[in-house]
């Protein structure tokens, strides 16, 4: 039997989760470990976004299973057979981040949080995918960041790297 | 210089976690459209989040737009100067000679050459100077090392690289009107001890001392891949041994040495290792003891007889994903495996080919690859002037049922590459894809990629027949 635990968003909604599946959090497996998770472990993350972490990590979850009961050679040829639908399950995830950004921005502050060190990093390289190749109106625009430089201000910051504001 | 609190108070390694995380739903509200200014709760994702994780995104940008990332708003200022990839890649700024070409004056490449050195190497020292973080992972220079003078330079970068703790390195030296190459400093060696989180190396057009590579391999806890290509001092009998009584194990993943004096390289005992690379001198090769390695490319110049250094391979064969083989079609013939290729996933030959040459012979050793998924030829054509027609391949009846996709590089659309297509067409019955790319195979990746020129045109224009023959449900796609 699988030990379950339930976790408790910051907006009091309850996840019933295998122990495997959510200790690849290092903050919860801490948690657990130092016997603070009696009953339902409080976390500080919205239920919005604690569904998406948890899509996440059961993803992750069933890859490295399935691979410890194999030998080299199978693993290899199931890796290979797996790495397709991953990519495509990795697409539509990020796909569905994108459109909404807030959802994004918590995600990458969670996966801080609980010490996700996987999901940090493909949301940050989610985010720099979405910044590369954009000149900084365009950034700005897409994300709402506020332009607090007066036009002289941005006009030196301009001249000083002009290398790599030219086209 | 100004900096901001933000960028001042960084130098931790570790995330500080918690510190700013989301409470609940409050911030779903009011996303997207509205700007709200109030006092510093400026309503955009990135004002949630702390500095480093904001890092790690810059990190992962080229440095020109890392650096663009300054004007956007105040906070992003300095956030650059935190980046941990300075891949030091030329700017055109660099390359665009201000100098104003005079007739008869042969002197203009070079003085061109000593030009765009000294803008390039005052470009990267103005960013090292402004660069804040003590710790990186990338570092990366590109550029020509002409004169004795810059040497000097180029060895305090890598004392730079090195004090901030460098992952990956990399020197391309690419001397346009270099005279010598740059010698990597036997004073570094002390130094390369301190470089305890080395995990990539790579050095083109450097020498190196077999005695320095060896020292690297050997005393580098983390190096996980080394690359040397192009150095004249690299010779003698390479030794990559590891020890399985030692604490410290090899963890090499990747090998590549390229156009080296290399006479002999010896790798054993290595479990790491997935990928070997060659191409250089009729070698003594000898490797024994890597049982995941999985990826193999070997090759020489013309003089190199091929089966030389495809025969200690042949115990390998069997556990490969994917090979890649270099050919020269006039002198010998291709080396036919004495086993099957059960793994082998993608296959590459590098063709130097004529135009009275075809390529059936390399559908013979495809035959041995059964679950052949993706075939890539490089062609390096050598025009010779002779007309002939599209010829079918004789007594080739194989079908290579597993083969999805078949790229060509280099392609030139005359009958030597027309007639393998034309056969994979065939043949290959759950074909995908056929990819045609024009661009010299020595251009792909260089500064010339992308140069339109009339053999490029005329290659597409002939590409059609491909176009023409294609069977439904097969994509052509013509770069």
């Amino acid at each position: 039997m699988a030990i379950m635990y339930a976790l408790k968003s910051s907006d009091n909604e309850i996840f019933e989760v295998e122990q495997k599946v959510i200790e690849q959090s290092e903050t919860i497996k801490k948690m657990i470990e130092d016997g603070a998770a009696t009953g339902e472990i409080p976390l500080q993350v919205s239920s919005k976004t604690l569904a998406k972490v948890l899509e996440w990590c059961k993803q992750r979850q069933h890859k490295t299973v399935e691979n410890e009961n194999d030998d080299n050679k199978g693993k290899r040829k199931k890796e290979r057979d797996e790495d397709d639908d991953i990519k495509e399950w990795e697409n539509k995830f990020s796909d569905e981040l994108k459109a909404d950004k807030d959802v994004l921005f918590d995600l990458l502050l969670a996966s801080n949080y609980l010490d996700l060190p996987a999901l940090l990093s493909f949301l940050c390289q989610l985010v720099a995918d979405m910044v590369a190749g954009k000149m900084p109106e365009e950034i700005r625009r897409m994300f709402n960041i506020e332009n607090d430089f007066t036009p002289e201000e941005e006009k030196a910051i301009t001249a000083e790297h002009g290398w790599a504001f030219q086209p | 210089m100004i900096m901001s609190s933000a960028a001042t108070d960084e130098r931790r390694n570790k995330r500080s976690r918690s510190r700013q995380i989301t409470s609940g739903s409050g911030h779903g509200a009011g996303s997207g459209s509205v700007k709200v200014g109030v006092g510093d709760d400026i309503d955009d994702g990135f004002s949630k989040l702390p500095d480093d994780i904001i890092v790690d995104i810059i990190s992962r940008l080229s440095l020109r737009e890392a650096v663009r990332t300054c004007i956007l708003s105040s906070r992003w200022k300095y956030l650059w100067t935190l980046s941990t990839n300075l891949n030091f890649a030329p700017p055109r700024t660099v390359w665009k000679p201000s100098i104003k070409r005079k007739r008869n004056d042969i002197h203009y490449h070079g003085r061109c050459h000593r030009e765009q050195m000294s803008k390039y190497i005052s470009w990267v020292n103005k960013i090292l100077q402004m660069h804040q973080s003590s710790n990186i992972k990338v570092f990366r220079i590109n550029c020509g090392s002409g004169d004795s003078h810059n040497e000097t330079i180029v060895t305090n970068w890598i004392y730079t690289a090195i004090a901030k703790g460098v992952e990956k390195l990399v020197l391309d030296l690419e001397g346009i009107g270099a005279k010598k190459h740059y010698g990597f400093p036997q004073e570094c060696l002390s130094s390369i001890k301190y470089c305890s989180n080395l995990k990539s190396l790579s050095l083109v057009r450097v020498e190196v001392s077999r005695e320095i590579v060896e020292y690297f391999i050997y005393n580098c806890g983390f190096l996980e891949a080394l690359c040397v290509k192009y150095s004249a001092e690299l010779s003698g009998n390479l030794k990559i041994v590891g020890n399985s009584q030692q604490q410290q194990q090899l963890k090499l993943k990747y090998l590549e040495f390229h156009c080296c004096s290399i006479e002999g390289v010896e790798i054993n005992s290595v479990p790491s290792l997935l990928s070997f690379k060659f191409f250089g001198l009729e070698i003594m090769l000898n490797i024994e003891n890597v049982p995941q390695l999985l990826d193999i490319s070997v090759g020489g110049h013309k003089s190199v007889r091929l089966s030389k250094l495809v025969e200690p391979i042949m115990p390998f064969l069997p556990q490969l994903e994917s090979l890649t083989l270099h050919l020269h079609l006039d002198q010998e013939e291709v080396p036919f495996p004495s086993c099957e290729l059960p793994e082998l996933r993608h296959l590459t030959f590098q063709v130097v080919g004529t135009d009275c040459k075809d390529l059936s012979e390399l559908t013979t050793f495809m035959k041995a690859c059964p679950y052949l998924q993706k075939l890539t030829i490089k062609l390096v054509y050598v025009g010779d002037k002779t007309r002939r027609r599209i010829r079918k391949y004789r007594n080739n009846k194989c079908c290579h049922e597993h083969l999805k996709e078949v790229e060509f590089v280099g392609f030139v659309g005359r009958p030597i590459d027309l007639e393998l297509a034309s056969h994979l067409l065939e043949t290959a019955t759950n074909l995908q894809k056929i990819i045609a790319n024009p661009t010299c195979i020595y251009s792909v990746g260089s500064y010339y990629e992308f140069e339109d020129d009339a053999r490029k045109r005329a290659a597409r224009k002939r590409a059609k027949w491909i176009e023409q023959n294609l069977p439904p449900g097969v994509e052509f796609i013509l770069l």
